[in-house]
């Protein structure tokens, strides 16, 4: 019956100027035998056939058109056997971060722009660094600073082998030996007078020398160094002779009578 | 790297040439003068080096490098007040008058009205105003730098804009 209709269109091609694809008949009564047999089964399951049954899925835009693109690409390409072996993958790569940063920047553009829409006159001002450097100033700016830096490391070094050498053992050691001498010069040419009350250096027992903190150090030889002998043997004489004269002088007072001076 | 003692001459040398310009700018602004800037250039650097192993890694080495030298020019403009005791003047007017003759600067009268301008700003709102406008320094990173919030950076660029509108407009 299909056969015979399908036939029979083919014969009024001619005055009719609508036509259908080939075989539509044919394939028609197998696409409605499904469509029944579908709506059958979906009857036993009410609440799946009260869906209206759409696909929810979807691809992303142009998807066909780009898929399309890409297979022309790689059709085109397949021509170039070397060139397709390259693969067009990208082989420039941007900083870390630049997209973020470059996204904030842009942001920040658009906050100072229209910060500054809110100030008419700043804004017509053209922004633009006034200020100008010195030719080749930023060449020689790290040699200078490193010079500089160099300069103060040696200053440095040297003032802390000087505090070194100052605090050192020796020195110390030196500094008190010094010290002692100096005490002793000082004692005994600022007193050098001997009298009975004598308090230099020269005149003080040597056992009470040797009893002294600062000097409980030095050996008896080199105490006695520190005196001048010769200097010290006049002087005792000196005070032997005031002493001869004084009890003398004592002598004559206690044994003289007044009229025979 | 810059921990290793026997890099560190070499992390200096880097360290000059990346940031000189950055930080050279950021000084000038502040002190205005060629000279005083390369002074208050070297003394950066120079702290930069000794300070260097007290460097907190996970702090920004820029956003230090920038506090230094925003320190050091407002020490060395402290300390150029107290040496000129024959003027009456703040600083900042003699730094404005000295803009006039400066042979190192090229602005023509509106730049030198705008600098004129940003000279009568309290210190604070000077540095923030010059971070913001010149060096288009976004908030976040400046708060880093002069370790203030947010938004009283914000009101302090605020303010700045406005008294300089004013002045701009005024004189």
């Amino acid at each position: 019956m299909n056969k015979d209709h399908d036939n029979s269109n083919s014969e009024n091609n001619e005055k009719n100027p609508f036509s259908m694809p080939e075989g539509y008949f044919n394939s028609f009564s197998k696409k409605m035998m499904l469509k029944i047999e579908l709506a059958d089964e979906l009857k036993e399951f009410k609440m799946l056939s009260s869906i209206d049954k759409k696909s929810p899925f979807v691809t992303p835009e142009n998807y066909f058109i780009k898929s399309m693109a890409s297979a022309e690409i790689r059709a085109e390409l397949s021509g170039y056997e070397t060139l397709a072996s390259v693969g067009n993958k990208n082989a420039f790569v941007v900083p870390p971060l630049y997209f973020e940063r470059s996204h904030n920047s842009i942001i920040n553009k658009i906050e100072l722009a229209e910060e500054l829409q809110q100030y008419s006159a700043l804004h017509s001002v053209e922004k633009q660094n006034p200020f100008v450097i010195p030719e080749g100033y930023f060449d020689t700016l790290s040699h200078t600073v490193r010079e500089k830096i160099h300069t103060e490391n040696k200053a440095q070094a040297g003032f802390g082998k000087v505090i070194q050498f100052v605090f050192s053992k020796r020195t110390i050691y030196a500094l008190a030996a010094m010290m002692v001498l100096s005490l002793g010069l000082y004692f005994y040419t600022s007193n050098n007078e001997v009298t009975g009350n004598c308090n230099g250096l020269a005149c003080l027992d040597r056992s009470e020398i040797l009893k002294s903190n600062q000097i409980n150090n030095l050996d008896e030889e080199s105490l006695m160094n520190l005196v001048d002998v010769e200097k010290l043997s006049k002087n005792l004489d000196n005070a032997s002779a005031t002493t001869d004269k004084k009890e003398e002088t004592d002598f004559v007072k206690e044994n003289a009578d007044i009229n025979d001076l | 790297m810059y921990r290793e003692e026997s890099s560190r001459n070499m992390a200096l040398h880097h360290l000059i040439e990346k940031y000189q310009q950055k930080l050279y700018w950021q000084i000038r602004k502040i002190v205005i003068d060629h000279d005083d800037s390369d002074d208050v250039l070297q003394n950066t650097f120079i702290k930069v080096w000794k300070g260097l192993e007290n460097f907190k890694e996970e702090a920004q080495l820029f956003t230090w490098l920038y506090r230094i030298a925003t320190n050091e020019s407002l020490t060395f403009l402290r300390q150029k007040q107290k040496r000129n005791t024959t003027s009456l003047h703040p600083i900042e007017y003699q730094l404005s008058k000295s803009l006039e003759s400066d042979e190192y600067f090229k602005g023509d009268e509106t730049q030198l009205k705008l600098q004129q301008a940003i000279l009568t700003l309290p210190e604070k709102q000077r540095i923030v105003f010059n971070m913001r406008y010149y060096d288009e320094m976004p908030y976040e990173e400046m708060s880093g730098v002069l370790e203030t919030s947010v938004g009283a950076l914000k009101a302090s660029y605020h303010h700045a804009a406005k008294k300089i509108e004013e002045f701009l407009l005024n004189r």
